[in-house]
């Protein structure tokens, strides 16, 4: 078992670095402002997706409107109609695609919620997450020790 | 690596539904007692290590060690590697629960291939343990990335110039997963070579 306790101290040591820890799923942030679409693209560790395809689908007609691509920063500009219900897909490559739906409100623009500077702290998770698989081993020992019996 | 929901078709979805399962069956079969510690204990390393990116281009990678997860876990990989990628979806939303098997698939299948080529290598000391190290985690990202280029293929999207990105993005990966293998492999038979012995 000491084999085992080195192991994983020396791991998490190494793994669980605060400058190096962040979540990897990519997030759009999307709002309207005077007849113009905005976006955000980025890493839940708050890096910018750049140079990510962007794509606006009518979700009534199933056609695309507009499509373009996030600056250096992540950022991007439409114009586009407020009136029409539409989804906005990023697609930063390699499988990774985060999407934002509007219903087409015209009454009030949406207030942008802009998003947090700060990364994510993920700790609270990772010890949850472990936890999880501990337990899940756990169980998974004591169900095979009860079958072989 | 993580492939998000509503990227790819419901066969695809499907037969990395079936293949996981199929992987993960075997591995409940051939887990013993004794190796539980190990396999969690993997299974936990597979999980936070993906949290570490590197941002590289318009995209972020991560690091996989799936071939460290091979050696050390044998054909109980399917386990830990589905369990962390479980967890990951449901606390990061990395990936998704629709491509969970096929996500699982990318990163075992190749882990299963390094195991069943680098384990009887390094037990019968044909190669040394950091080119074997080295190798391993090379060879299993090397692998993970033909994968998801073959899986992204089936949504239609011709797969040369997909696969071009995903190899462009991830040749740093499969070089720093490989330095990383052979270090920990390197550790290992010093102070615990029997860990090795899957």
């Amino acid at each position: 078992m000491k084999i085992f306790f080195l192991l994983t101290v020396a791991l998490s040591a190494m793994l669980m670095t605060p400058t190096n820890l962040s979540a990897h799923g990519i997030r759009l942030f999307c709002w309207f402002e005077a007849g113009t679409l905005h976006g955000e693209g980025y890493f839940a560790g708050g890096d910018p997706a750049k140079n990510s395809k962007v794509s606006v689908i009518d979700r009534a007609e199933k056609n695309v409107l507009a499509e373009t691509r996030t600056s250096e920063s992540g950022t991007f500009s439409l114009s586009l109609d407020q009136a029409i219900p539409v989804e906005v897909i990023l697609d930063a490559g390699q499988g990774h695609r985060a999407s934002w739906t509007w219903d087409g409100t015209t009454e009030k623009e949406k207030k942008p919620e802009h998003r947090d500077a700060e990364p994510e702290n993920t700790l609270p998770a990772i010890a949850a997450g472990l936890t999880v698989i501990a337990l899940l081993f756990g169980f998974l020992f004591l169900w095979k020790r009860d079958h072989a019996a | 690596m993580h492939i998000s929901e509503g990227i790819l078709p419901l066969t695809t979805l499907g037969a990395g539904y079936a293949i996981s399962a199929l992987g993960v069956g075997i591995g409940l079969r051939k887990i013993r007692d004794e190796e539980m510690v190990r396999t969690a204990m993997v299974s936990s390393a597979f999980f936070v290590a993906s949290l570490i990116h590197i941002p590289l281009g318009p995209t972020n990678i991560h690091l996989v060690l799936n071939g460290f997860v091979g050696l050390l876990a044998g054909w109980s990989c399917f386990i830990a590697i589905g369990i962390a990628l479980l967890l990951q979806a449901l606390l990061f939303q990395f990936g998704g629960i629709t491509t969970l098997g096929i996500n699982t698939l990318i990163m075992s299948l190749p882990a299963i291939i390094c195991f069943l080529f680098f384990a009887p290598l390094l037990s019968r000391k044909k190669i040394p343990v950091v080119m074997a190290g080295f190798l391993c985690g090379f060879t299993s990202v090397f692998l993970s990335a033909l994968l998801l280029s073959l899986s992204l293929a089936t949504t239609g999207e011709s797969f040369f110039p997909a696969a071009r990105l995903v190899f462009a993005a991830n040749t740093p990966l499969m070089l720093i997963d490989g330095l990383i293998t052979a270090l920990a492999l390197q550790f290992i038979m010093k102070v615990k070579p029997e860990m090795l012995g899957s």
